[in-house]
């Protein structure tokens, strides 16, 4: 096992090919501006930033920053990648890479794409003005997106992208004024834990199967609907959520089946706090604390539907939630602004 | 949002990408080409991947049908 130093005159897909480099390695990257598309075509590289200003920049006309095809175990991190015409990091048929700690910005595409991929960890990435900024695709399963925070994106924050696209969690998550989604949760078994969504175009879809969780979650601000439950989803969990001044519902079962709503603070929404649409049948909504909501803190469409021992608290007189929500305008929960 | 125009979505921007790098190629380094066009094939190939997805979908609404 050798740390080999790099600097930007050096080509890295190359310096990874030649025999200098072996599994284990660690490639420690200088400080300085490197314009190159990496493709990683060996198992257990760490490629290690060794101060804050490690920058590939792809001058908007390079693909990708680093590629990592068919491969094992790759580390990157604390990089700055910026300017590429399609992700800063693509993952294709891998497993176990570690991507940690790198702020990536200004690409066409997603800050991290992972297609086809399984058990890798994304953690404490900071991505903006991407299309997503983490986006799980065809068949990406059992991944972790843990403490990252995406902002200003032009499609979603955190995506599973279809139902192939199962057992994945996104844990701890900030996704702040992206136009789309906070969080689009396709798949099964899926969870969402203790994100912070705000001021996105929606805060958290599910969609296509069964089984996803969504607990502990932040959702405000969200522009076109908060939460959705769509194409007779069937046995989802939404828990202890904390979901105020939405422009839109609080929780939308558009036809979900056999859910639990259960234990959520929905508040202050322009909209009704749950609704539960014309199809949808069997689900249980139970203690959750629901306060001036309009016109309803619940509205049942459906058929089966258990309502049990929720709060449901109208508005004061000459009480609305666009008063309330205003008050609420200057917490403090900006992203990173770049 | 419907799975088919995810898809077809996803495919129009994945091949407008593609487009615009196949054009721009002769601006890229001669040095720098033989990874971009091996980052080109992945995407090419993500396509194919996503049509043969929508054509399963097209599969089972017939089926459904």
């Amino acid at each position: 096992m050798a740390i080999i130093n790099v600097t930007p005159l050096m080509d890295i897909t190359e310096l990874i090919r030649s025999n200098s480099v072996n599994e284990g390695d660690v490639l420690l990257l200088e400080e300085g501006i490197y314009f190159q598309t990496v493709a990683v075509l060996k198992n257990y590289i760490r490629i290690v930033a060794k101060g804050p200003e490690v920058i590939f920049d792809g001058k908007g006309i390079l693909l990708d920053a680093f590629i990592l095809p068919d491969v094992v175990g790759i580390g990157i991190e604390g990089i700055t990648i910026r300017h590429y015409r399609a992700s800063g990091i693509l993952i294709e048929f891998g497993l176990g890479h570690r991507i940690v700690n790198n702020k990536i910005h200004n690409m066409l595409e997603h800050g991290v794409e992972v297609v086809s991929s399984s058990a890798n960890l994304i953690w404490k990435n900071e991505i903006s003005y991407c299309y997503d900024g983490v986006l799980l695709i065809e068949g990406s399963t059992n991944n972790w997106v843990i403490e990252n925070v995406a902002t200003r994106c032009y499609g979603d924050g955190f995506e599973s992208f279809l139902a192939p696209d199962s057992n994945n969690a996104f844990i701890s998550n900030k996704a702040i004024r992206n136009r789309n989604n906070g969080i689009e949760m396709y798949g099964s078994n899926n969870l969402a834990y203790n994100n912070t969504l705000i001021d996105n175009g929606l805060g958290i879809i599910i969609s296509q199967e069964r089984d996803s969780v969504v607990i502990g979650n932040k959702i405000k601000g969200t522009i076109l609907g908060t939460h959705f439950i769509f194409e007779e989803y069937t046995n989802y969990f939404v828990g202890g959520n904390t979901i105020v001044c939405n422009r839109e519902k609080g929780v939308e079962s558009n036809n979900g089946q056999f859910g639990i709503i259960i234990d959520n603070k929905i508040s202050y929404n322009g909209d009704s706090g749950i609704l539960l649409g014309e199809e949808s049948s069997g689900n249980l909504v139970m203690n959750n604390k629901l306060i001036c909501n309009v016109p309803e803190n619940i509205t049942d469409l459906g058929t089966n539907n258990n309502i049990l021992n929720n709060t449901d608290k109208p508005c004061d007189p000459c009480e609305s939630p666009k008063d309330v929500c205003a008050a609420f305008a200057d917490e403090s929960d900006n992203g990173n602004d770049e | 949002m419907d799975a088919r125009m995810k898809i077809e979505q996803e495919i129009e921007r994945k091949r407008k990408i593609i487009e615009d790098c196949e054009k721009i190629m002769e601006q890229i380094p001669a040095h720098l080409r033989p990874s971009q066009e091996f980052a080109l094939n992945i995407y090419k190939k993500e396509i194919e991947a996503l049509e043969q997805e929508l054509m399963n979908l097209g599969n089972e609404n017939v089926i459904k049908k």
